[in-house]
């Protein structure tokens, strides 16, 4: 759903465009009709039959909304590289490009190159005002990278751009300072000293008890078999499989620690995308 | 009736123009393949292909043109469209049949690549090149197949060097490949029998083999000891003896799969050495 919409917004911004020389109105109303290959091949002509790099660029453009409404991203993202950019071109045709290729990476989850995208924004004009228009999808792109602090800053600047109150400001410093948060080492620690114990200490009681038994069976049967003379059994069985549970266990611990932390970052995150992306939507309406 | 002229001298002037339009469009065609769209391509080519104005000779280009596209996305379409060229007579039928043989000897489809090669009209040294593979991986398969014709068909496949790089590494796996077919799959079950893992060292798998003997000790010994211990009654003999038993028929059954594994394994390294440079030599 929440892709869908992003790409309704970016279908939107395709009023950017002014009068075109080459009729549009055929390949448009395949891509519409959702005959996306017919779409992209009546596009692919466009780009072929002409020499002029803007009637070029612009169709590559609209076979990425193409490939992107038909959820091939990465496609989408070559067709955006296969644009010319040239320096005389208006910054606000610039603009979509880069926020094309930040976007279409953000949902094929390649977050670190939708930021590097982003980035590139900050050097590209020389009003900087131009990519607050993207600055929704900076906050999405850091909230993924899970770098808090450039989210939140970022965060505060929409706030003041979109006339805001404060929603998320005091959560973000909960993650910043990593409240709630289960720390790796010391689940690992504590099911070292008590078996089990790690796995509580990162939320889950009830696998830390598990763990427990079947350390306290282990241990059990080890000490039966030596005690009845079964020094091989003691050892191979006994040990050997006590061992590889109590070091498993502390690694266990350590991964159950980073799913607690995890679901935490998720939940925030999904929350903050449902309440962001109704936001841009009303202000396209 | 002035209308109905001017329509007809229209229909005559528009034939022509509708004749040429492949010509015209074989630019797109190819820039599309360049430009790696292969899907791109091979969906322009199939709504082409329906215009009934096309000469035989224009579908079949078209039947190949789809396949050259297919060949970078799916083999097997690429297959299925090669064998729809209605005329062998086409300039570029050799060519085809070429590359599908190429193609189904890289499915490991042997039969079948020697029935394209076949249809060839001019055979070449690259067309006996693919025959002789094609009847030495057939041997190679073989249960009932002579070591000796193995042999003589890797001797022909000397002389198909010009096609092949790094021929001394090749002929190392063929040798590794003569070798193993000597070994019997029997002896290396009854040698896991007598010595756990000793069939698989036998089978060209050393690390498999001190593997299955350090499980097979560790359970042995257990049962060993229970056994020593109390008896067959113990329970723990029973427990351990039947891991162990499980482990020990597996073991020995393992073994002499493990030497069909083994040549499988070495008989891929040739053949992909075989098929990645003949493919060097596919012309469209």
């Amino acid at each position: 759903m929440t892709k869908y919409i992003i790409i309704m917004l970016l279908l939107w911004s395709n009023t950017l465009f002014g009068s075109d020389s080459v009729s549009y109105q055929r390949t448009d109303s395949l891509a519409i009709a959702g005959d996306y290959l017919a779409a992209l091949v009546a596009y692919e002509q466009i780009i072929y039959q002409h020499d002029d790099v803007l009637i070029q660029a612009q169709s590559l453009l609209k076979k990425s909304y193409a490939q992107k409404a038909a959820h091939h991203y990465t496609d989408a993202i070559k067709s955006l590289f296969r644009i010319n950019i040239l320096s005389n071109w208006t910054d606000s045709f610039k603009y979509l490009i880069l926020y094309e290729k930040a976007l279409c990476y953000y949902l094929s989850h390649n977050y670190s190159r939708a930021k590097n995208e982003l980035s590139k924004m900050k050097y590209a004009f020389a009003d900087s005002t131009i990519a607050d228009k993207s600055i929704f999808l900076s906050i999405l792109v850091f909230n993924e990278l899970h770098e808090w602090e450039q989210a939140q800053s970022q965060y505060a600047k929409y706030m003041l751009l979109n006339n805001l109150n404060d929603s998320f400001l005091s959560k973000y410093e909960e993650l910043i300072h990593k409240n709630g948060f289960k720390k790796r080492k010391t689940a690992k620690t504590l099911s070292f000293i008590v078996p089990g114990l790690g796995q509580a200490y990162s939320g889950y009681a009830g696998r830390g008890f598990s763990s427990l038994l079947l350390h306290a069976g282990l241990a059990t049967y080890t000490y039966i078999s030596f005690v009845q003379g079964y020094p091989i059994s003691a050892f191979s069985t006994g040990i050997g499989y006590l061992i590889s549970v109590y070091v498993g266990g502390a690694k266990y611990a350590q991964t159950l620690a980073n799913k607690h932390n995890d679901a935490i970052q998720n939940e925030f995150k999904d929350t903050f995308k449902a309440y962001i992306l109704k936001i841009e939507n009303q202000k396209k309406l | 009736m002035t209308k109905i002229l001017l329509s007809f001298v229209l229909l005559i002037i528009y034939q022509p123009i509708k004749a040429q339009s492949l010509a015209e469009e074989i630019g797109f065609i190819n820039h599309l393949y360049e430009t790696k769209l292969y899907e791109e391509g091979i969906f322009f080519l199939q709504s082409l292909s329906k215009n009934e104005q096309l000469n035989q000779n224009q579908k079949d280009s078209i039947v190949i043109l789809i396949a050259k596209n297919y060949y970078q996305l799916n083999t097997d379409s690429a297959i299925r469209y090669l064998g729809l060229i209605s005329h062998s007579s086409h300039p570029q039928f050799n060519s085809a049949y070429k590359t599908k043989a190429l193609i189904e000897l890289n499915n490991n489809s042997f039969q079948q690549s020697l029935k394209s090669l076949e249809q060839i009209n001019n055979s070449d040294s690259y067309c006996n090149c693919l025959e002789i593979f094609n009847k030495y991986s057939l041997s190679v398969h073989d249960k009932r197949s002579k070591r000796n014709t193995q042999s003589n068909y890797r001797d022909h496949l000397d002389k198909c060097n010009v096609f092949v790089k790094n021929t001394a590494d090749l002929s190392k796996s063929m040798d590794e490949l003569e070798k193993l077919n000597r070994k019997s799959a029997m002896l290396a079950g009854l040698m896991s029998a007598a010595v756990p893992g000793l069939g698989r060292v036998y089978s060209g798998k050393p690390k498999q083999g001190l593997a299955s003997f350090s499980v097979l000790a560790v359970w042995g010994l257990q049962s060993a000891e229970a056994y020593f211990k109390k008896g067959y009654k113990d329970p723990r003999f029973i427990a351990f003896g039947s891991i162990f038993s499980v482990f020990y028929i597996s073991n020995i059954w393992g073994s002499a799969l493990s030497l069909k594994i083994k040549k499988q394994e070495v008989y891929d390294q040739i053949h992909h050495h075989y098929v990645a440079s003949l493919e060097q030599y596919i012309v469209w």
